[in-house]
């Protein structure tokens, strides 16, 4: 049976610690100024308190990859389990991908020339191993589901202040987060 | 001879970025700086000492590392992949670190000291295997090199007798012109930037007197 | 082949852009070189060189694992397996056997091997030629051990005793072993030492007061919990694999109450946030007490068996406390009081996790004897899923075998008032002695040193510890630094400390070193084994000790009784006993290779057998002890520290570092590049702030630059800054801002009473640039 693996985003349970992010560099040693996985607080309009939710987002793993479309050097190819693979041996660093994707799941390394993202940890996955990221995460918050068999009914595929773009399919899903009740000092 | 004097240099060089203190720099500096005008004279050797360590050793964050990792490996870090890169160029040619496992092998006076016996051996006999061995070693060196070098000069404060020994080094290992080498990185081949080899020719330099 | 067409191949190789790497795995069988004589690097034994690839997943066979433990004293002290291939630390992980970390590390634990391979470690021990200089030679370990032997030495002749060597190091997990520090002390005779604890020494003594220990339930408890109020924590950020337990409560129904000065983290994912004002916990917790009695809801069953001074305490409350007074001290409304109260009364089993933050007060103690006695009252004491959780020290008996030394027979001490030497002192309660060390408040070091004579600090040796950084009220530190003959820091990055001292040494990492490592929270046990060669001349604590010993007995025969030669492993096993070995079902030392170990437990309930370890072995509403300490016999309402300067300033810590350690790196640069001031829009509006200015902060203390994050997270009264050290280019620190006053206790079990750090008060206006 096919599966179709993603990562699923639990803004209730996030706390926004960044372990996701620093796993990822804990495994694969970036360099400076190069994150792979980034921790993004939801603006205010959207969750009233600053800094107090979050969206902890790499590349998206899409159903139609516009990095894999547009990339002349085929530095990209697609799993049959969704996950999308740069292939950095291949890429001639000209950044259409860069530029196409509008997650900002590439990043340029002015170093190396080249562009790097996120991979699934598909040599990981391969070894029945879970992603650095998900493994690291303390809460749950983060999470690997097959999109085949996971209940998506609490899930959104486009929460706000995140793209939806249905024509490129992003695979992440979302659980939004929680509010408490505020007990304010009076004067 | 030309090849006696550039191991003397060589020599000279290695023992001056392996040096401890104040006399090892001293006594390291004049066997290169023998019978060279262009020396300069250096009245507090204690100064250079001081400069020396701000520059390559510490315990303050150093403006330039004397590893080959900080410059050439995906991550500025001590141990990385240029490090093991060396030390098994050094089991290649049946050499080995006395401090494997604690210094990283990319130290350049270690490198410095590859260098010099590879030439001597070579000297002695060309027809060994080991060529190919400091064509290797030589690439490695002069892909990194330049961005020390223009890293110590960037250094507000180095002292005369520290930019000597960087003009040295880099005439026994020249810097790459047209080449272009390759190498990889952590997540696959890198090209390095012949570039970078231009600029410090051009620059900096006048920055610092 | 050829040389020339070797020659050859490997140009093309290189023109085909193959990596060189590729290539010198197939020079393997290349001719082998006679080493130089005058080489540096020597002919090595014959073998093959193993193939090396560059830093991706290589597959779970590809490296060796080692058992490590995160040393940095936090709530969490995660087990870790590291993966090393070629003597190469390439990443870490959770240690996946336990349960409280569950495979996983925290933003700082995956952030170690940047420590371990960062270029700005200190590599070699090194001399400041003037201090402050930054003119620094390096030396062999030989040389900085005779120059601190022969001041030790000369300490000795001067005033006949070693009294004039002090010794400030933190106290926690950094490894059992690491409390071989004390023992080199104490082996070189009696001297000064700065004891007590800045963390949370006033808590530790209001629960013995309370109970007679402190001792907390098995934080993965929680999940049982009906309520939970997260008084003065913030696990979000500080213990982020607490979190699980209490969303698990809450998925079962509980419900979460967090009542903090600020909107944290925590706050965010609370059912209900309380907005307390600082230091009115204890008024708080009092109002809710009476408010129980008047409901009736009060456990006398449990308050008739288990306790005693309840009538005491009941009618000093009917007299003294009303839910409106105590809302009124809150700053908050009286309905939510009552209702509370009620819901936590009524939700058996129901916790507290009393955090650290709110004994740093002047009136801290009481404030943690105020809630340990609501949690009480409502028979939540000694009940899995209940319980007034604060932290314990259960599963700490080990052998101290590095701690415990000698003096030197003949040794000449310190004749006067003596106490325990910090919460882990396991010689605390021992016999009277002739001698004794002297002993310092370790949280008024500056204000000590300055006030010391006969004899004055002469030397001072630094370990485990940031003082610059971390100590209270930075410009006086400096002042009593400027006394000090000699100033020896034992670290690991070039901080302020190191900066301001004569010697440094380089240490090692957890990965470079052998211990064993249990948590004060969750009940864990951890081998940390040695997993890499030390870098450069990197030496753990005990090492030094034995060369420093060495180096004292050349000098002057006996003069040190530390051993000569130790092996960091041996010392590691020494630690065990079979104590130990029963709490946690082990044999001996070497099962934790197979992974970490819970301790075995009656019960995940701390007192779950009712048996107080007070004098009269109840739960003591009224404490003798506690009156024979100048404290009010009952947890009655202390009043804060009188404001000294327009807004309350408070400095905890943050997610991203834990004080000065971690936010130094790079990596962690790349998720938080620089400190802020956060100000509440109405503060920063009346002054003119907009988010993003440069803004100067400042008090009688000192000042700090810094740029200002304008959130409602924090009161309009209150300036929030994270504590931090940002490495060498940022000299921002938030105890430029933090003066050294102390807080009520901490002087019964740690010999020192703590420090109020969040009674500080400041003002702010706008900075340029």
């Amino acid at each position: 049976m096919s599966v179709r693996l993603a990562f699923l985003v639990d803004s209730a349970l996030c706390i926004g610690c960044a372990t996701c992010g620093m796993a990822c560099k804990n495994q694969y040693h970036q360099e400076e100024g190069v994150v792979w996985r980034q921790i993004y607080p939801l603006s205010e309009e959207i969750y009233p308190h600053r800094d107090r939710a979050f969206y902890s987002l790499a590349c998206n793993h899409c159903d139609n990859p516009v990095c894999l479309t547009g990339c002349p050097a085929r530095a990209f190819e697609q799993r049959a389990d969704g996950i999308v693979v740069h292939k950095p041996e291949s890429c001639i660093g000209c950044r259409n991908c860069v530029r196409a994707c509008p997650f900002g799941a590439p990043v340029y390394n002015p170093a190396a020339r080249k562009v790097g993202k996120c991979s699934l940890c598909h040599e990981r996955i391969d070894e029945s191993l879970p992603p650095a990221c998900v493994l690291g995460c303390p809460t749950g918050a983060l999470r690997l589901v097959d999109l085949n068999t996971f209940d998506a009914s609490t899930t959104v595929a486009a929460p706000p202040g995140f793209p939806g773009r249905e024509d490129i399919g992003p695979s992440t899903r979302f659980k939004p987060p929680r509010q408490p009740v505020l007990v304010r000092r009076t004067a | 001879m030309v090849a006696e004097t550039t191991e003397r240099t060589v020599r000279g060089l290695r023992d001056f970025f392996l040096a401890c203190d104040a006399d090892a720099m001293r006594r390291a500096y004049y066997v290169v700086a023998e019978s060279d005008e262009r020396a300069p004279v250096v009245e507090d050797w204690a100064d250079v000492e001081f400069a020396f360590n701000r520059i390559f050793v510490g315990p303050r964050v150093v403006s330039a590392p004397p590893f080959a990792s900080v410059y050439l490996d995906a991550q500025p870090s001590l141990m990385g992949p240029s490090s093991l890169e060396m030390r098994h160029l050094y089991e290649v040619v049946g050499l080995v670190s006395p401090w494997a496992g604690s210094m990283p092998d990319d130290h350049l006076g270690l490198e410095l000291d590859a260098f010099l016996q590879l030439r001597v051996a070579l000297a002695d006999d060309d027809s060994t295997a080991l060529r190919p061995a400091l064509q290797h070693l030589t690439a490695h060196m002069r892909a990194w090199l330049p961005r020390f070098g223009s890293r110590v000069r960037s250094d507000s404060r180095v002292p005369a007798a520290v930019l000597y020994m960087i003009d040295r080094l880099e005439e026994v290992i020249p810097a790459e012109d047209t080449e272009q080498t390759t190498r990889s990185d952590p997540r696959g081949a890198r090209r390095l930037e012949p570039a970078g080899a231009q600029a410090w020719k051009r620059g900096e330099r006048h920055d610092n007197g | 082949m050829t040389m020339d067409e070797r020659t050859d191949f490997f140009e093309q190789m290189l023109a085909k852009g193959v990596s060189r790497r590729g290539f010198l795995k197939g020079l393997a069988a290349a001719g082998v070189l006679a080493a130089l004589p005058g080489g540096v690097l020597q002919a090595a034994q014959a073998a093959g060189p193993e193939p090396f690839g560059p830093t991706v997943f290589l597959g779970k066979d590809a490296y060796q694992t080692f058992r490590n433990a995160c040393p940095r004293n936090c709530y969490d002290t995660c087990g870790i397996v590291s993966h090393v291939k070629e003597g190469v630390l390439h990443y870490v992980e959770g240690a996946p056997e336990s349960g409280f970390t569950q495979g996983g590390l925290c933003v700082k634990g995956y952030s170690y091997p940047r420590t371990v391979y960062s270029p700005d470690r200190i590599k070699y021990p090194m001399r400041q030629v003037e201090r402050g200089s930054g003119n620094w030679q390096r030396i062999s370990w030989d040389d900085a051990l005779d120059t601190i032997s022969r001041k030790f030495l000369d300490i000795k002749e001067t005033d006949g005793s070693m009294l004039g060597l002090g010794l400030t190091k933190y106290s926690g997990n950094f490894g059992i072993t690491h409390y071989g520090v004390e023992g080199m002390l104490a082996s070189l005779g009696y001297t000064t030492r700065f004891v007590g604890t800045p963390c949370w020494p006033a808590g530790i003594d209001a629960q013995n007061y309370d109970m007679g220990d402190m001792w907390c339930n098995d934080p993965e408890d929680m999940a049982s919990s009906r309520y939970i109020i997260i008084w003065g924590a913030n696990p979000a950020y500080c213990s982020v694999h607490s979190m699980k337990y209490i969303y698990e409560a809450q998925r079962r129904g509980a419900k979460v109450v967090v009542i903090d000065p600020v909107f944290t983290q925590t706050a965010a994912k609370a059912d209900e946030f309380w907005e307390v004002k600082p230091g009115a916990d204890g008024a708080l917790a009092l109002g809710m007490a009476r408010h129980l009695i008047d409901s009736g809801l009060v456990d006398t069953d449990w308050v008739q068996q288990n306790s005693i001074g309840y009538g005491d305490f009941e009618a000093y409350l009917k007299r003294e406390v009303t839910p409106e007074w105590a809302a009124e001290q809150a700053g908050l409304p009286v309905e939510a009081v009552k209702r509370v109260a009620e819901e936590f009364a009524t939700a058996k089993p129901a916790t507290i996790w009393i955090g650290y933050g709110m004994q740093r007060h002047v009136n801290g103690g009481q404030n943690v004897r105020a809630v340990d006695a609501l949690v009480a009252l409502t028979g939540n004491v000694g009940r899995p899923g209940g319980g007034a959780r604060y932290g314990h020290l259960y599963t700490w008996g080990f052998n101290y075998h590095a701690y415990s030394q000698s003096p030197p027979e003949g040794s000449v001490g310190f004749v006067g008032e003596t106490g325990p030497k910090g919460e882990f002192d396991p010689d605390a309660g021992s016999e009277a002695q002739t001698y004794t060390d002297r002993a310092f408040n370790i949280n008024r070091i500056a204000q000590e040193i300055l006030d010391a004579s006969e004899p004055p600090v002469r030397a001072l040796w630094i370990a485990n510890k940031n003082v610059v950084s971390q100590d209270f009220d930075r410009a006086k530190i400096l002042k009593a630094f400027a006394k000090v003959d000699l100033i020896v820091t034992v670290d690991l990055f070039f901080n302020q400390t190191v900066e301001q001292s004569d010697i440094v040494l380089p240490t090692v990492t957890p990965f470079e070193d052998w211990t064993v490592n249990v948590s004060y929270w969750h009940y864990w046990l951890h081998l940390n084994e040695q997993a890499i060669a030390p870098m450069f001349e990197a030496k753990s604590d005990i090492e030094i000790a034995a060369m420093l010993s060495t180096r004292m007995n050349a000098l002057e025969p006996g003069s040190c009784t530390f051993p000569t030669d130790v092996d960091p492993k041996e010392w590691m096993a020494k630690e065990f006993n079979d104590g130990i070995h029963s709490l946690f079902g082990i044999d001996s030392w070497e099962d934790l290779r197979q992974g970490s170990r819970k301790a075995t437990l009656a019960s995940p309930a701390a007192w779950n057998d009712l048996g107080f370890k007070t004098p009269s072995g109840k739960y003591e509403f009224v404490s003798q002890a506690a009156a024979e300490n100048g404290h009010p016999a009952l947890p009655t309402h202390l009043p804060g520290r009188e404001s000294y300067a327009p807004m309350r300033l408070l400095t905890p810590h943050h997610k991203y570092g834990l004080h000065s350690q971690f936010q130094n790196l790079d990596w962690m640069l790349d998720y938080s590049s620089e400190p802020f001031v956060y100000v509440n829009p109405v503060a920063a509006k009346a002054k003119g702030i907009v988010d993003g200015d440069w803004v100067r902060v400042f008090n009688k203390v000192g000042e700090e630059k810094v740029r200002a994050r304008v959130t409602g997270n924090v009161p309009a009264d209150t300036l929030l800054m994270y504590e931090a050290w940002f490495g060498a280019k940022n000299a921002y620190n938030v105890n430029r801002l933090v003066d050294d006053e102390s807080s009520d206790m901490g002087k019964y079990k740690t010999g020192a009473p703590g420090v109020a750090i969040h009674d500080q008060f400041a003002d702010i206006e706008k900075a340029t640039a």
